[in-house]
């Protein structure tokens, strides 16, 4: 190594400085700079003026903070590429390189200067970041907006720490890696390359995120820290994410500094690395020559032609020529590799339902590949539109190419056309990822129209807009950065904007959005293609105008100022332009009045502010109306005639009613609940009377009529209620009720007796002058809501009976047993009748369908029909409906009640949804809820199994037995079906296969409680949150059969059905009710754990601290093994109350390796499994096994509910 | 009738400043028949501000050009279907192949007759040397056989007005010839304007010529005729490096240069100045500098 001198040195330094100093003042000269600068701040500003927080968490709390940040971090790579890449870029690019490598400067003082002075304007940037979300912030405070959420007081630091740890970490990341990529590349598109992967990485931590086994991966792959930031906090109470900085420690450190270090790396290696004479050598390829002899053609003279006929194969020439540029470019080639990796890649992950695989039907294919590769096909087209319009500029064609006898017309619409081709190819590489993808999954039911259709009528018009205005974006702003950064500003941040801020989700208002559709194996595209359309056509003829104007400013030559540009475009404004330019806008309002008249006359779009409005006026005008006496339907027979091809539906209900007050009634409040905006009551008949209605609100849909005369207490009457509900045109809604084909509705077809509130968030209701609520139901003291049921306070139990018709091929299905159906003037009738009775709650299906039939014999030797009704493409999967509907009878007519009915039928819907429904004797099953999933594998969830035992587990639990309208009251009917259907998963899969479930459970309840809207209610109060009844009761009921004993359980319950059953006992039970019936069962010592389960927020943290064993002397195993238990209680804030200091009766055990069943499953294998009562802190215990356990465990099924499952079972050492 | 077709292209009071104050073109005003032009002058001195300015790719501030009855300003269109132009420094296409290129361009300037048209190219090919490379992309292309194709593409569809802004740099002495004796040939049916710095070109193949400087055409006319002004009134001279400043002083030095390491002066005076200084055989390239001298002279004396 050379020794520098002193005075050497200190001119490098000198040099290094300068090139700083140079830099800084270079950028800050530059109005670029200061547009980023401004953007930055103006992007926080606006993200946190618009944050909003519906939970018990401050919209400024440091978790939100935290996110935004990660989020900017993000859009801020196109900062960090313009500031950080060009540096050296610029050299290159300007060719100043040449000389500047010349002059007597050290490389790394030249690496050095640069970067340093590039980074401090980065810097500059974040700092600008961070002020515009504290500003935001502020303002957002300042504005007082109850429903946006409380602010909390401002605290430093949670600014600060994202700041150093998301903001300037990612920034020195992404730009030393640019810096590198440019150094060492000196392409431009290589950047974006780069940034591309670091966004893709972040993505893909993000997607493994809901990956219950691989989700640990995102800590490492996650090169922006903000996805392992959300991994660490997924369990996080709101409590903790109010309070808990950005954990600068543990596994969140580690993905900083793992990540750090690499752009440490990245920048060292350029440093040490760059070379500048390798910068200025370009690369040598092998190159073409072509051997065969010249032939003279004797052409002598030649003619030319300059005619229309000549423009258009020029036009068509050179947008060859163009298209060739691109597709010929690696780096789109490379763009279009990995976003076909994207695409299969999204394609495994997302193709799956509670991870079991879906069958790779085309309409799953279809979406999931679009939804892959659509954002790199943005990307591709923005860029390469962007490159289209500075292509020629860049490698100086223009200079001879625009002195060629070539139409400015043609010269312009060759770009266009150019990536018009690049668009189609685009679409055509979803139809061919597709493909190949269900070729290679063994999948050959290709349906290459639902592919077509998808691929260039939905997704190909989205190219064609973006093509346009990237087009003309980069035609009129000279910059290529600012033109790609208003762009994406445009795609995403305007839709953005206009969704937050005006809560409207108007498509003629939202860059490129038509209306929403569904994709179904029923329904196909149904009616949705229409409005697409339209929608299309919209947005490609308003982008087609920019197009037009975008041609009077084309570039030709040397053309450069604005004032010559705009005297050109004036020039260019000819007679010929003008009538192109007015034919595009004739056409352009003829689509958009078109659009506007269907969306917006025909149908309405009520915006959130509006709808809220709505509503809270009508609780300001109804409110009084709340509890107050009305009717009571005893009977209905309803005649529903469903016109699908219409997508209407015509419907008269002949209720017989009774006042069961003990007040007079003399009005009928009559509301409709129908989705249909369009749906009218045509006639109401009062025992023969025709009611007028005396008050009509047609904006919330309140109708009140008069009695001829008042009905007494106990009076009994005939009502007669006919209503019309009619889809026109085409609308900003799905309107999913009545389609060609999967017609799906329920009793909300006819209006209800009685208001209810439906704003439940307490900021919006203060933000509209309404009281808040604490809870949404009476609570259980109340005498008169326990009369009432949950579902519909419009009846108790009811005769039921309805005549359904439908077009003369589809079915039409409601519940009870079909009595008659036939055939009339081209339509099928079909004739319901109920055995039982029911909640004043049905449902009617109609579709074209296949029936499964078989049968099933309850305990009594009553035989069941069991009926599938299912498209014929789903044939696959009904074995495990049928066993789940099996299963499910046989369990609760053994434990609880028979069944009281003599059929029961699972009936498919479109996929616009992913639920089933339990109604008295039907179960409408979404299409996407098992019939199209892949249940080879038998360690995979077969949902379709659970599910189904879940909704006939609600033949009981709701509909036997039907909770009551009080706080809590709806466990009785979700807990307990969720319940019932564990207890057959258990005989099904054996104790030991049961963790897979529980664990989901667990997870799924413990991150979901950050996101609890309302405080976090214990189990008997719980009112909204399916995390709580679904998953905490699952796992509180499972952990309590396990307690005391499976039948012990099912005594109390059937005890608790016997009393509750049918309305007989004149109330309806509230979950105290079931909690006491379960409370008596249960032995004095173990009712803490019912009261824990029930009325407390408690979390166990239980873990394996050591465990040892060695071989004794006769040949068995003597294990030692220190647990800790602790159990911590919770206020409904997430806040720690108190810690347990009570001994537990947990279960604790030795396992050896886990056994995997012929099936696959695996299974635990316990040497030794017990329950002990543990003493809070560390218990040790000393156990001999026959065999050599592998592992120790305490709570090793995680059965409780527990914070870190991970740490139950630990690997025992060996003396 | 027979009728002899010559063109013509007559510039009136062309004048242009850029935004940043550079007044690049001073008031030109030409006028050009059948034959070459060259257009001679230093770098930056506006040369390839005119040319483009000929070529449709840039508007003046005032003035006016016209061809054959075509009002460029107004009519570039039908201007580019009879322009054969090679700019200065020109880009390609670089993953399009030099036969592709060139069979598009010639489509554009109305070849279409597919037939005709492939022969025409491989023909051009062959007159540039590069039927060889057809097929290799331009961007493969080394400096010297991207100005042949630039050259191709000027000479192709028989233009009538033909603008070349440096066409020789980068090419070899052979090549040179080639494309000369290309020019020449074609120069005796358009007007071909030739802009350069390199006086030998002018010398060789001009019948016409203008000396240009910051935006204004300082003389014209025929290059011996021009050459042949300053006859018996440059001399020459053996001097010492250092004695140069003296030297200006006291002669109107139209240029210094090395001969066989020696270092020698030419100057311009009316009588013979003696001291050993000796007549010479002047040439054109005296002329120039004596053109471009005496503007500055004169500049100087105006301050």
């Amino acid at each position: 190594m050379m020794q520098l001198s002193p005075h050497l040195q200190n001119n490098k330094y000198n040099l290094m400085k300068e090139i700083f100093i140079f830099e800084l003042q270079y950028r800050l000269k530059r109005p670029a700079t200061w547009i980023y600068m401004t953007l930055g701040l103006a992007i926080a500003l606006l993200i946190a003026i618009l944050q909003r927080s519906s939970t018990a968490e401050f919209v400024n709390s440091p978790d939100t903070i935290t996110g935004l940040m990660g989020r900017i971090s993000i859009i801020s790579i196109f900062f960090y590429a313009a500031i950080m890449g060009v540096p050296i870029f610029r050299d290159q690019d300007h060719k100043t390189a040449q000389t500047y490598f010349t002059f007597p400067i050290a490389q790394k003082s030249y690496v050095l200067g640069r970067f340093l002075g590039s980074f401090t304007i980065v810097t500059l940037l974040n700092v600008f970041i961070v002020l515009g979300a504290i500003i935001g912030f502020g303002i957002g405070e300042f504005l007082a907006r109850p429903d946006y959420g409380d602010y909390d007081t401002f605290t430093l630091s949670s600014y600060i720490l994202p700041f150093i740890f998301l903001l300037q970490i990612n920034a020195l990341l992404v730009g030393s890696l640019f810096f590198c990529l440019m150094a060492f590349f000196k392409k431009m598109p290589i950047i974006y390359l780069g940034g591309i992967c670091l966004f893709l990485l972040n993505t893909l931590s993000q997607s493994l995120l809901g990956d219950i086994d691989n989700q640990w991966l995102s800590v490492y792959l996650d090169p922006f820290g903000s996805q392992a930031y959300r991994f660490i906090k997924k369990y996080w109470s709101i409590n903790e994410l109010n309070t808990n900085q950005l954990p600068i420690y543990g596994k969140f450190l580690l993905n900083r500094m793992l990540w750090l270090a690499v752009g440490i790396v990245l920048f060292l290696v350029t440093l040490f690395r760059f070379d500048y004479k390798k910068f200025l050598r370009s690369g040598k390829k092998e190159k073409k020559t072509s051997n065969d002899l010249y032939k003279p053609s004797f052409v002598t003279s030649i003619t030319q032609v300059f005619s229309k006929k000549t423009q258009r194969e020029n036009l068509l020439s050179l947008s060859k020529i163009e298209f060739l540029s691109i597709i010929k470019d690696p780096v789109f080639v490379i763009l279009l590799i990995i976003g076909v990796i994207i695409g299969i890649v999204v394609l495994f992950l997302a193709n799956e339902t509670y991870g079991t695989p879906n069958l790779p039907l085309t309409r799953y294919v279809a979406v999931f590949v679009s939804g892959g590769i659509s954002l790199l096909s943005v990307i591709i087209l923005v860029i390469y539109s962007g490159e289209a319009v500075h292509r020629t500029r860049k490698n100086k064609t223009f200079v001879f190419y625009d002195a060629l006898p070539i139409s400015n017309t043609s010269l312009y619409f060759s770009k266009i056309i150019s990536l018009l081709g690049i668009s189609i190819i685009l679409a055509l590489a979803n139809i061919v990822i597709g493909v190949l993808f269900q070729t290679f999954t063994g999948y050959f039911t290709y349906e290459l129209d639902t592919y077509l259709i998808y691929s260039f009528g939905l997704i190909l018009p989205g190219f064609i807009i973006t093509v346009f205005l990237a087009f003309f974006v980069h035609v009129l702003v000279n910059n290529k950065f600012l033109g790609h950064f208003i762009v994406i500003l445009i795609h995403i941040g305007l839709p953005l904007l206009i969704t937050l801020a005006f809560k409207s989700d108007n498509p003629m208002l939202i860059y490129g959005a038509t209306p929403p559709f569904f994709l179904s194996d029923l329904n196909g595209f149904g009616h949705y293609l229409t409005g697409i359309t339209w929608l299309n056509l919209y947005w490609i003829l308003m982008m087609s105008i920019l197009v037009v104007i975008g041609k009077l400013f084309w570039t030709r030559g040397f053309f450069s100022t604005a004032k010559e540009r705009l005297a050109l475009a004036k020039q260019r404004f000819t007679p010929k332009t003008m009538i192109g330019l007015t034919l595009v806008v004739l056409a352009f309002v003829s689509v958009a009045g078109y659009s506007y008249y269907n969306l917006m006359v025909l149908n309405s779009i009520v915006d959130g502010n509006q709808s809220e409005k709505i509503q809270a006026e009508a609780e300001k005008k109804y409110a009084k109306y709340i509890g107050k006496a009305h009717s009571q339907v005893t009977d209905l027979k309803a005649y529903i005639d469903v016109f699908p091809q219409e997508r209407n539906v015509k419907a008269k209900g002949e209720y017989k009613i009774i006042n069961n007050n003990n007040t007079p009634i003399d009005t009928l409040l009559l509301e409709v609940q129908y989705p249909t905006s369009d749906t009218k009551l045509k006639k109401v008949l009062y025992n023969g009377t025709e009611l007028i209605p005396v008050v009509t609100d047609p904006v919330y849909r309140m109708f009140f009529y008069k009695l001829p005369k008042a009905m007494q207490p106990n009076e009994k009457a005939n009502l007669t209620i006919e209503v019309f509900a009619e889809t026109k045109g085409f609308a900003n809604s799905r309107e999913t009720e009545v389609l060609y084909n999967g017609s799906f509705f329920n009793s909300t077809l006819f209006p209800r007796f009685h208001y209810d509130r439906s704003l439940i968030e307490n900021g919006v209701r203060i933000k509209h002058g309404l009281e808040k609520l604490d809870y949404l139901y009476p609570p259980r003291t109340d005498t008169i809501a326990v009369k009432k049921n949950l579902f519909n306070e419009d009846a108790n139990y009811i005769n039921f009976e309805a005549v359904v018709s439908t077009s003369a091929d589809q079915t039409a299905l409601a519940p009870g047993k079909l009595v008659k159906k036939w055939q009339e003037e081209d339509r099928a009738y079909y004739h319901y009748k109920l055995e039982s009775q029911t909640d004043l709650f049905f449902n009617v299906v109609s579709a074209t369908y296949d029936v499964e039939k078989s049968s099933w014999t309850a305990p009594s030797g009553k035989k069941v029909d069991l009926e599938i009704y299912h498209s014929p493409k789903h044939k696959r999967n009904l074995s495990y409906f049928k066993d789940g509907l099996v299963a499910g009878l046989e369990y609760c007519s053994k434990n609880f009640y028979e069944y009281p009915n003599s059929v029961i039928r699972i009936v498919e819907f479109p996929a616009h949804a992913t639920f089933a429904q339990s109604f008295v004797t039907t179960i409408p099953y979404s299409e996407d809820f098992g019939f199209a999933a892949n249940f080879d594998k038998v360690e995979d969830f077969n949902y379709a199994f659970r599910v189904t035992t879940h909704e006939v587990a609600h033949q009981w639990w709701g509909h036997l037995v039907t909770p009551s309208k009080t706080s809590g009251a709806n466990i009785i009917s979700e807990t307990l079906a969720e319940y019932t259907s564990l207890m057959t998963m258990k005989h099904q899969y054996g104790e030991n296969g049961i963790k897979t479930f529980l664990k989901y459970s667990l997870d799924e309840y413990l991150r979901s409680r950050a996101f609890s809207f309302k405080p976090e209610r214990s189990l008997i109060n719980v009112e909204v949150g399916q995390h709580i009844w679904y998953r905490k009761g699952s796992m509180v009921m499972y952990e309590l059969q396990d307690l005391i004993g499976e039948d012990k359980m099912n005594t109390a319950l059937r005890g608790f059905m016997k009393e509750y059953k049918n309305f007989e006992k004149g109330v309806y039970p509230t979950s105290e009710d079931l909690y006491n019936a379960i409370y008596a069962a249960t032995p004095d010592s173990l009712q803490y754990a019912v009261e824990d389960g029930f009325k407390k927020i408690a979390l166990y943290e239980n873990r394996v601290i050591k465990a040892k064993t060695k071989k004794l002397d006769t040949s068995k195993y003597e294990t030692t093994f220190t647990l800790d238990s602790k159990k911590i209680y919770y206020d409904d804030n997430g806040k720690e109350e108190r810690t347990d200091h009570t001994t537990n009766y947990i279960e604790i055990g030795l396992f050896g390796e886990d056994i995997i069943d012929e099936q696959e499953v695996p299974l635990k294998n316990p040497y030794y499994l017990e329950r002990k009562w543990l003493t809070p802190g560390e218990n040790t215990f000393t156990i001999i096994t026959d065999k050599k356990p592998i592992k120790a465990g305490i709570d090793p099924y995680n059965k409780l509910i527990d914070r870190n499952s991970d740490d139950n079972l630990k690997s025992i050492e060996e003396d | 009738m027979l009728q002899i077709l010559k063109s013509m292209l007559t510039i009136k009071n062309l004048n242009k400043t850029y935004p940043n104050g550079t007044q690049a073109l001073n008031n030109v005003n030409l006028t050009l028949e059948n034959g070459m032009f060259g257009l001679l002058g230093p770098n930056g001195a506006g040369k390839s501000s005119l040319m483009r300015t000929i070529a449709t790719l840039q508007l003046a501030d005032t003035g006016t050009i016209e061809f054959d009855g075509i009002d460029v300003f107004k009519q570039p269109g039908e201007l580019r279907k009879v322009l054969g132009y090679l700019p200065q420094d020109f880009g390609v296409y670089p993953k399009v192949s030099a036969e592709m290129m060139l069979n598009h361009i010639a489509k554009v300037k109305g070849v279409t007759n597919s037939q005709e048209r492939k022969g025409y190219v491989a023909d051009l090919l062959n007159k540039v040397n590069l039927y060889k490379f057809r097929n290799r992309n331009l961007g493969d292309y080394s400096g010297g056989m991207r100005q042949r194709f630039g050259i191709a593409q000027a000479l192709l569809g028989n233009p009538k007005l033909i603008i070349v802004d440096e066409p020789t740099a980068g090419l070899d002495p052979l090549e040179r010839n080639r494309f000369h004796n290309l020019l020449s040939e074609l120069g005796e049916n358009a007007v071909v304007i030739l802009s350069t710095h390199i006086v030998d070109d002018v010398t060789n193949l001009c019948q016409n010529m203008a000396v240009f400087n910051e935006g204004k055409i300082l003389v014209q006319g025929n290059p011996q005729v021009l050459s042949d002004t300053l006859n018996g009134k440059v001399y020459k001279k053996h001097i010492d490096r250092s004695e140069l400043g003296s030297y200006e002083n006291e002669f109107t030095i139209l240029s210094n240069y090395l001969r066989g390491g020696q270092f020698y002066v030419n100057i311009y005076s009316d009588t013979n100045p003696g001291e050993g200084f000796e007549q010479v055989n002047n040439d054109l390239e005296d002329f120039y500098f004596y053109c471009i001298n005496k503007k500055e002279e004169q500049e100087e004396a105006t301050i």
